[in-house]
């Protein structure tokens, strides 16, 4: 991503402040490393 | 477009290296590593043409300056204590890179990486790495984050290679200055000791549920800086790894493998 361009930022930066969401879960995807995501709704 | 990859031979590394020759258009990709036949093995099974080796001396600073430059992109996969000194490189030749694990002082080097227009990722991996993605992804779907706790396990050794006995025996040093910031909460770290704040969590079924405990960690470093949480209130980040992951099937037979306690130990009496 940081070759191609993808990746916009300047600096020395951590990843999540570096690299985009989406496109990031999908390189993963695309070398089928998925990410299981469990939302439990408490009501206030 | 050329891509450096150091100790890209390594037991970690060569996943990167192997990785970089399935998904990338780079027209060479060089292998720098300090094991020269770890690299004619590694590149003798990936076949790929386009990958080169070359000897490399990771104590040679000047040899870095010299090399980096030729490249687009520097992956750095050495153990943990070449970090700074691969990232001050990198800054130096005004070269992109990005490191597989993290070192907090190499956000030091921020400033002088952003003047020359470059950037530079350390931790990179599954975690640190996956894991800020992870919770960068959960920010962007919660109206406000209070509190973030990373937890992670594996259903391999703990420590397959040199360079992460090191770490996971660092993690667990009893007098590491480090533990006094194991927890970020409130504004503040808090002191947490080897094995405390044990904790359940469910992980991936190969793992099943496992007691987790604290251990210093980059992500505890990097979120709170980020904003994640965002919140002042109740901002808590805690870091836990699993440790009674024992045994596993061999041959039929059940044998321990990585006992968290042995690290323990050897590390107390250092």
């Amino acid at each position: 991503m940081i070759a191609r361009g993808e990746v916009k930022g300047h600096g020395v930066l951590p990843p999540e402040r570096a690299f985009p969401v989406a496109p990031f879960f999908q390189a993963l995807a695309d070398r089928g490393i998925t990410v299981e995501e469990t939302v439990e709704e408490f009501s206030a | 477009m050329r891509a450096l990859v150091l100790g890209g031979a390594g037991a970690v590394c060569k996943e990167a290296t192997r990785d970089l020759a399935l998904t990338s258009d780079f027209e060479e990709i060089i292998v720098a590593d300090g094991n020269p036949a770890a690299v004619e093995g590694l590149l003798a099974e990936i076949g790929d043409r386009r990958l080169k080796p070359h000897s490399f001396d990771a104590d040679d600073y000047d040899a870095m300056l010299r090399l980096f430059p030729q490249f687009q992109l520097v992956v750095n996969g050495l153990p943990f204590r070449y970090d700074v000194i691969v990232n001050r490189a990198c800054v130096e030749a005004g070269v992109n890179g990005l490191d597989l694990s993290s070192l907090d002082e190499q956000f030091g080097l921020h400033e002088a990486a952003s003047a020359k227009g470059m950037i530079f990722v350390p931790g990179v991996g599954a975690t640190p790495g996956v894991t800020n993605m992870m919770v960068a992804k959960a920010a962007e779907q919660l109206d406000r984050l209070d509190t973030v706790e990373v937890a992670f396990a594996a259903f391999r050794s703990l420590a397959p290679a040199p360079g992460l006995l090191t770490t996971t025996l660092w993690e667990f040093d009893p007098e590491e200055e480090a533990r006094q910031q194991v927890v970020f909460e409130d504004g503040a770290w808090t002191y947490s000791p080897p094995l405390s704040g044990g904790k359940r969590f469910r992980f991936h079924d190969l793992i099943g549920e496992q007691a987790a405990y604290y251990v210093p960690h980059d992500e505890a470093y990097t979120l709170p800086r980020s904003r994640l949480p965002a919140s002042g209130r109740a901002g808590g980040c805690s870091i836990a790894i699993a440790t009674n992951i024992r045994r596993r099937r061999n041959g039929g037979a059940n044998r321990p493998t990585t006992r968290m306690w042995d690290c323990r130990s050897r590390s107390a009496r250092r």
